[in-house]
């Protein structure tokens, strides 16, 4: 086993090899070195604090505990961000079956809100610095339903297609294609909308 | 423009339709500005998405974070380590691995036989028959399907136990010779 200083120069390969010989210190420098991704994974679906550092923890253990079953033939933190996608998608499961859906949802999952709202003429990124955008970005992003917002992730930020998405979902393709369309259109009406403010 | 045709737009933006069908889109494109228009807000939104992922940085310390992982790695490994013993000696887990099981089974053959029995023509349910040969006589025969029991009863015109339904007729009305 190496010496736990040089595990902060190994590289992800080296470290699960270690790791997966039941090395738990080589595991915990894999964590530190990709808590903030795997974190942000699971906050940029469920944009709650709490919840995203509890189901980013959970998806560290099961990491741990399927670590064996890891092949290499993704690179670790796609595994990773992969199982913590799959532990916030059961949480949102497990939580739409419990509450009721809210009439402003229900509207949106019906669709005909995204035909109502205007064409984005105003380029929204114009004039900001990238830290203001990716701002806003994320106060529209956080408007969004669960649902909504999910899709927009996996599709853009994780580039799934549309029937991964369907799969991870348990939803239909068509779903997914309505959900993601309401969320790129209500987003450009968001960023939109605030940038006209600001012109006024 | 309708919703179908809207999705096909976005769906030949992100790549996902075949020749054909991406053919069709693209001469509706060059034919509808306001669906140009359209396209052009869905490919502004996606670039822009791309290009600017937000960022988020876990809002404690790794060793922190780490540290609780660690503790719920080593609950979860406490909990299904295979040398764990059980409090319970070997009898009483033999009986817990099989009571349930068995007891399930035996219910199934009760609730079975007990089924087989009220359906069977010789059961103790059998309703007696009453046949009434003659009104003057008033003579009432009632017939026991098991016991092999036939019982005559005479009455008179005033006291009419077989005017009565089987079911409402007293034991003590009945005779037997």
């Amino acid at each position: 086993m190496a010496p736990a200083k040089a595990y902060k120069t190994l590289s992800d390969e080296a470290l699960v090899k270690e790791a997966q010989k039941g090395d738990m210190d080589a595991f915990g420098e894999l964590v530190v070195r990709h808590s903030d991704k795997v974190y942000a994974r699971a906050f940029s679906i469920m944009h709650n604090e709490d919840e995203a550092i509890d189901l980013s923890q959970e998806a560290w253990v099961k990491g741990w505990q399927r670590l064996k079953q890891f092949q290499g033939d993704s690179s670790f933190l796609t595994w990773m961000t992969r199982i913590v996608i799959n532990i916030c998608l059961d949480y949102l499961r497990k939580q739409k079956r419990q509450k009721a859906e809210s009439i402003e949802a229900l509207d949106e999952e019906v669709g005909g809100v995204e035909r109502q709202m205007p064409v984005m003429v105003v380029n929204p990124s114009e004039g900001l610095e990238r830290s203001e955008l990716r701002e806003r970005i994320d106060k529209a992003l956080a408007q969004l339903s669960h649902e909504h917002r999910t899709v927009l992730v996996l599709h853009e930020f994780e580039n799934l297609e549309y029937k991964e998405i369907a799969k991870r979902m348990g939803c239909s393709i068509g779903t997914v294609m309505s959900r993601l369309f309401y969320a790129r259109r209500k987003l450009a009406a968001l960023l939109a909308g605030w940038r006209r403010e600001e012109n006024m | 423009m309708n919703m179908e045709a809207q999705l096909k737009m976005q769906a030949y933006l992100d790549g996902e339709l075949g020749p054909s069908e991406a053919a069709e889109v693209q001469r509706l494109l060059e034919q509808d500005a306001q669906a140009r228009q359209q396209f052009e807000e869905l490919r502004a939104v996606r670039s822009l998405l791309r290009d600017n992922e937000p960022e988020y940085r876990l809002p404690e310390s790794r060793e922190f974070y780490w540290s609780k992982i660690s503790q719920a790695i080593a609950r979860a490994e406490a909990q299904s380590a295979p040398g764990r013993e059980d409090p319970a000696p070997a009898w009483a887990l033999l009986l817990r691995r099989w009571l349930a099981p068995v007891s399930a089974m035996a219910m199934v053959f009760l609730l079975a036989l007990a089924g087989l029995k009220m359906l069977s023509p010789n059961h103790d349910y059998a309703m007696m028959e009453i046949e009434n040969y003659s009104e003057d006589l008033m003579v009432s025969t009632f017939r026991h399907p098991t016991e092999k029991v036939v019982v005559f009863w005479l009455t008179p015109k005033t006291y009419d136990v077989a005017a009565k339904p089987a079911e409402e007729i007293e034991q003590d009305e009945l005779m037997y010779q």
